[in-house]
């Protein structure tokens, strides 16, 4: 009867979303193929969790493939919930100590995550593995922990009293019932507060049960009563039985032994409805222990000796030893002592024997445990060198890596080095390069300076000479009075020759001794030539115009200078010679962004058709196309001529 | 163990020293062009300034190529005219 209200109430704390445990199910499965990952590991533990009442091995298949998920996603979430739903299924098992060491490392999880719910809800799986395993100082110590947090932090009703009912489970074995009531009491304050009818039918049923062991019956018959009212109500018929039960041992307590073979009866016929054998055996003989205090001897045997077969049928040994204690009671009330012998002995025997079964039970189950805990000293030593040996493997993947970036630095240095090298060749050569290409055109220019160094001292020389040409021939005319006019006439032709050609000799060094020719210059060149045509030629009126905005930016290579200026003054000398003019005007402007050089005239003008062009014309038309200029001639007779230069 | 540590150090060290050298590297290939950027743009102005000589000295070329060919034979015909005048002047005086 303990036994299973300890149960009741184990199941009670585990029991918040159990009640249509078949569609839960389904509909996780359905959930499984549309998740991943953390909402994957948690819908399997659920799945898990539902089956652990139902299904042990199913249990234990989602738990463990929830941890294999966990172990691809690394995460410490999910490991902690697959953890825990490892140990409660190994706590579902019986193996004790895998489950408090799955309860320990996802409590360690919890803990490092700052899961305080979750680790207080740990702290309440260990203690109830502890109270299993008989170890009630660490039970409580855990429920404690859990007790502290859950009353700390904002979690749902429930949880508190939970606990406090398992502390009180505790207490009650230990034989503390003082202090299980208290924290019962405590439990059934919460639950009222908050109208939660299961947990509250549940706690007054143990507190029923406490007040039997303190012996206040009428209490115990008070809260025993409420709570069978109450399951009834909720429809969980099942317990009914064993509160009517508690109620009938309050009452066979108090003497009240007609109410309470009533109240037996119809727990007796509640177990067989419900085949309940071992708690019909118990109150079988409960029964025919108050019926033998009634003095209903024989119906008092009738039932201890039919208790007594189904204690032997159903293999209840610890029943069919009382069951012979009950009947040898009997039987000596009878005071037929003889078959009061017989039972006694069967009851000595049968005591004897149930206790060298326990003894060797004990036994059994102490090699177990000592085997269990060898196997896990192992284990332990074996995932001790299984991580001794990931470490090992991990330095050396550490290392191979290390050597693997060493390779790749020194390549990546490689690299650099011979592209450094391969940048200076490139450079040496560009710059050999430029030099060659310096020392070439430096050695062409010294040539051609030297060349030109000649050429000028050659000029001066001939210019100093046709100088003294001239003047000897001038004082030939002006110092002897030559009568000879075919002499006069030659000498003369000869000074005008040589004064032609040292002026051309002078318009070429003027032109050589300058790098540039500006418009300027060439300007002011002009003007001397137009001066001295005006002096020679004083009927011709002479006109010279440059645009303003062409004088300062302008500048001409020295053959451009030389060539444009060379056409300007043949022009010239043409109107002056031939065109019979009396007005001679030379413009220099700008037209479509390109010089443009006139010289026109009012003379005589000529058909361009019919005058074959002299030396004069072809000369200039040379010049210009010398220079990359156009030239254009216009003349018609009697209307003037124009010469324009396009460059 | 010592051998791991060795190694691992070793390693270490050489990854340090390369990281040095790949900086100090990488340094001296940006100092090397931009001096070599500079050393060519210096020598390319030489270049062009060489080239701009050149051609100032090909036009002056062409001038005096230009004036050689009447200069010379206008000089001899100047000679010529005057050794004809000479002659005829002594002609007339015998």
């Amino acid at each position: 009867m303990k036994k299973l209200l300890c149960a009741l109430v184990l199941i009670f704390s585990n029991y918040s979303h159990s009640q249509s445990t078949q569609k839960i199910i389904d509909s996780l499965k359905t959930l499984l193929n549309s998740q991943k990952e953390l909402p994957l590991v948690n819908t399997l533990t659920e799945l898990a969790w539902e089956y652990e009442n139902r299904n042990i091995d199913s249990a234990l298949f989602y738990s463990k493939q929830s941890l294999n998920i966990s172990k691809k996603i690394k995460s410490d979430e999910a490991f902690a919930a697959s953890y825990n739903s490892l140990a409660s299924c190994f706590d579902a098992l019986g193996k004790l100590d895998s489950a408090i060491y799955y309860h320990q490392k996802s409590l360690d999880l919890k803990l490092k995550l700052n899961n305080k719910i979750g680790a207080a809800n740990s702290y309440n799986n260990l203690g109830i593995v502890y109270d299993l395993s008989g170890d009630f100082d660490v039970s409580l110590q855990n429920y404690f922990k859990a007790l502290n947090i859950f009353e700390s932090e904002n979690v749902p009703f429930d949880k508190v009293p939970m606990v406090l009912g398992n502390i009180g489970i505790v207490y009650k074995k230990e034989k503390e019932f003082g202090k299980a009531l208290e924290y019962y009491n405590r439990a059934l304050e919460i639950y009222q507060a908050n109208n939660y009818n299961f947990g509250e039918v549940v706690t007054k049923g143990n507190i029923g049960a406490i007040l039997i062991h303190l012996k206040q019956f009428e209490k115990a018959i008070k809260y025993c009563s409420e709570a069978q009212e109450a399951y009834a109500k909720l429809g969980y018929n099942r317990y009914v039985p064993y509160m009517l039960s508690n109620i009938a041992i309050a009452k066979d307590s108090l003497k009240r032994y007609n109410e309470a073979e009533k109240d037996l009866e119809r727990v007796i016929s509640l177990f067989q409805k419900e085949q309940n054998y071992y708690e019909l055996v118990h109150n079988k003989l409960s029964f025919a222990h108050n019926l033998h205090k009634q003095q209903k001897l024989t119906q008092a045997f009738l039932n201890a000796n039919d208790a007594l077969q189904i204690a032997k049928n159903k293999g209840f040994k610890e029943w069919e030893v009382k069951a012979y204690k009950v009947l040898a009671h009997i039987e000596k009330s009878k005071q037929n002592y003889k078959a009061y012998a017989t039972y006694f002995e069967m009851y000595a025997q049968k005591k004897d024997s149930l206790f060298e079964e326990k003894k060797t039970k004990t036994v059994f189950e102490l090699e177990t445990k000592y085997k269990t805990a060898k196997k896990e000293k192992e284990i332990l030593a074996q995932r001790a060198q299984i991580a001794e040996k990931e470490l090992n493997i991990n330095r050396k993947n550490m290392q191979l890596l290390g050597l693997g970036v060493l390779a790749i630095v020194l390549s990546v240095f490689g690299y650099l080095v011979y592209k450094q090298q391969k940048l200076k060749n490139k450079q040496l050569q560009k710059e050999n390069q430029l030099k060659e290409a310096l020392s070439k055109i430096e050695t062409q220019n010294k040539l051609q300076d030297q060349r030109l160094r000649i050429s000028r001292d050659l000029h001066d020389n001939i210019g100093a000479q046709l100088t003294f040409i001239i003047s000897s021939i001038e004082n030939l005319q002006y110092g002897f009075k030559i009568s000879n006019t075919n002499l006069t006439n030659k000498l003369t032709g000869i000074s005008s020759f040589t004064k032609d050609t040292i002026n051309e000799l002078r318009d070429t060094i003027w032109a050589m001794n300058k790098n540039e020719i500006s418009l300027t210059d060439l300007q002011i060149r002009i003007s001397n030539f137009i001066d001295k045509a005006h002096v020679s030629s004083q009927g011709i009126h002479f006109n010279f115009l440059v645009a303003e905005e062409l004088k300062n930016n302008t500048v001409f290579t020295s053959v451009q200078g030389m060539n444009i200026y060379r056409i300007i003054q043949e022009a010239i000398n043409n109107a002056i010679k031939y065109a019979n003019a009396s007005s001679v005007n030379v413009e220099i402007s700008e037209k479509n962004n390109k010089l443009l050089f006139e010289v026109f005239d009012n003379g005589t003008g000529f058909n361009l058709e019919e005058v074959e062009a002299g030396n004069g014309l072809n000369n200039m038309k040379k010049r210009a196309t010398d220079v990359g200029a156009s030239i254009t001639i216009q003349s018609n007779k009697n209307s003037g001529t124009k010469i324009a230069v396009t460059l | 163990m010592c051998f791991n540590i060795i190694f691992e150090v070793i390693i270490g060290l050489l990854l340090l020293v390369l990281s040095i050298a790949i900086i100090i590297t990488i340094k001296r290939i940006f100092v090397f062009n931009e001096n070599a950027k500079k050393r060519n743009q210096v020598l390319a102005f030489k270049v062009s300034l060489a080239k701009k000589e050149n051609a100032q000295l090909q036009q002056k070329t062409v001038l005096v190529n230009a004036i050689n060919t009447t200069l010379y034979p206008r000089f001899f015909s100047i000679i010529e005219q005057i050794l004809s005048l000479q002659k005829n002047i002594f002609d007339e005086s015998l």
